[in-house]
């Protein structure tokens, strides 16, 4: 529970970190907060998948939100690349820094093209959705690059609050034995 | 057996989860008023004050470093001599406008009226947190009387529309989103187009080739057709004409008359166009008139 809260609370503070901090650095420089959180947990959640996938289209609804896209866009996407991620964890050895990169930039290919493919369909006077070449390579670079810092946090994060329900236990051990 | 029934759980929350997500775009789609619902509203209300906190320390830095090196009384009067060229600017502008438009100085007195529209200061705390699309997070929402299609400006030019209003927020869609499109009009030749967002951080106006004289250096200002922006907003001034394939149609690049890399202080003007009024007022429980604002707005 403690776990889903803190993902939770991540999944809502970090967009809006990233948000004020484009102000300031603008031109696409800054990692996409909410993929690299949905990575994260699709990686390394060790917790029920239904939570999981709540918490995933969570993100999604709050970067909906902070975004100029449609409410639901984002949230699906993020849905497919928690499940992306979690198949490809499955199949393939992701624990080394290359390997998460190359899934984030390809994951950030992949939500680029399914948010341009979901804007052409919902808002075809828009016109073609996907901005591709230069910006799409850097942000898909911006991301891979942050990947395995955002990954191993959330891991760290995820850690420390099974460790903190561990050392309770032993805490309260001695009370116990003590007449 | 149990390991069979939790796949079909997951796959059934999936299905569900995607099915919501896939609801609400169609709903958010149809829906014409993006006055937001108390829980979302409560993200974006929620999301200002974080955004101000995250700025608050980088704008400090930001300050003591450009103090440090501009002599203090020289910058305030640099910003007092611009905030004066801006206006002088402005007020050309619209001399210009009224003299091309008829020549009479009585249009003059009625485009003054036109603009004579209560402006509300507002901050902007925050930018779209996806890379693709263009919109902002301003400070000010429904308690300021902020409310979805009114357009908001600097003192540079036209920088967007509001689309979503919470509490004490507003969502700003950019001029240079891709999903943006005003009416303009080329100042000198009156030569009428659309101008649209186009990928990164420019403009693109698409005019009829039969009636276009649109050159290099033209600058563009907002028609005032389809009732959402007021007539003869600056938007910006053409780099390029492009050369045509189509026998209709033709476009020409445009920068904007707005720095949207630095964009921090915006206006909005507390009007909305006939069309967004008639969009948004069903949703206002047909309210005509725009709430009077809990701050007096500085005009």
């Amino acid at each position: 529970m403690k776990r889903a809260i803190a993902i939770a609370l991540l999944g809502l503070f970090a967009p809006m970190i990233q948000g004020a901090l484009a102000v300031f650095v603008t031109g696409g420089w800054i990692p996409d907060a909410a993929l690299l959180l949905v990575v994260a947990i699709g990686l390394g959640w060790p917790g029920s998948l239904a939570t999981a996938l709540l918490l995933a289209t969570w993100i999604g609804f709050v970067t909906d939100l902070l975004s100029g896209t449609l409410i639901g866009q984002h949230a699906l996407i993020s849905l497919c690349a928690f499940g992306t991620a979690r198949v490809v964890s499955v199949h393939f050895n992701l624990h080394s820094a290359p390997t998460q990169m190359t899934l984030v930039a390809g994951l950030t290919a992949g939500t680029a093209l399914a948010l341009g493919a979901l804007t052409a369909f919902f808002s075809p006077e828009a016109g073609p959705g996907f901005a591709g070449g230069f910006s799409l390579v850097r942000h898909a670079v911006v991301n891979a690059l942050a990947a395995p810092f955002a990954i191993a946090a959330v891991a760290a994060l995820l850690g420390r609050l099974d460790e903190d329900s561990g050392r309770r236990v032993l805490r309260l051990e001695p009370r116990r034995l003590s007449p | 057996m149990t390991d069979n029934r939790s796949r079909i759980a997951i796959a059934l929350v999936s299905v569900a989860l995607a099915g919501g997500a896939l609801v609400s775009m169609l709903v958010d789609r149809r829906s014409t008023g993006h006055e937001l619902s108390w829980w979302s509203g409560a993200v974006l209300d929620l999301a200002v004050p974080v955004q101000k906190m995250v700025a608050t320390p980088i704008d400090f830095a930001r300050d003591a470093v450009r103090d440090y090196v501009a002599v203090l009384d020289v910058r305030d009067e640099n910003a007092a001599l611009r905030r004066q060229l801006a206006e002088i600017e402005e007020e050309n502008l619209q001399l210009r406008e009224a003299l091309v438009a008829g020549g009479r100085l009585a249009r003059i007195a009625e485009m003054r009226d036109d603009f004579e529209v209560p402006m509300l200061p507002a901050e902007l705390v925050g930018l779209d947190v996806s890379a693709w699309f263009r919109s902002g997070l301003v400070d000010r929402g429904r308690q300021h009387g902020v409310f979805s299609g009114m357009p908001v400006i600097n003192e540079q030019g036209l920088v967007g529309l509001v689309t979503a209003t919470s509490r004490s927020a507003a969502k700003v869609m950019l001029l240079i989103d891709r999903q943006s499109a005003v009416d303009a009009v080329i100042q000198r030749s009156r030569s009428r187009g659309i101008v649209r967002g186009a990928h990164g951080d420019d403009l693109i106006f698409e005019f009829v080739v039969r009636d276009g004289d649109v050159q290099a250096g033209d600058v563009l200002v907002t028609s005032g057709l389809g009732g959402v922006y007021p007539k003869g907003l600056r938007i910006g001034e053409v780099t390029e004409v492009s050369a045509s394939d189509s026998k209709m149609l033709q476009t020409a690049a445009v920068r904007p008359a707005v720095d949207f890399g630095r964009l921090e202080q915006v206006f909005v003007m507390l009007r909305r166009g006939p069309t967004m009024e008639l969009l948004y007022a069903t949703d206002e429980g047909d309210s005509a008139e725009v709430p009077e604002p809990a701050e007096r707005p500085k005009s």
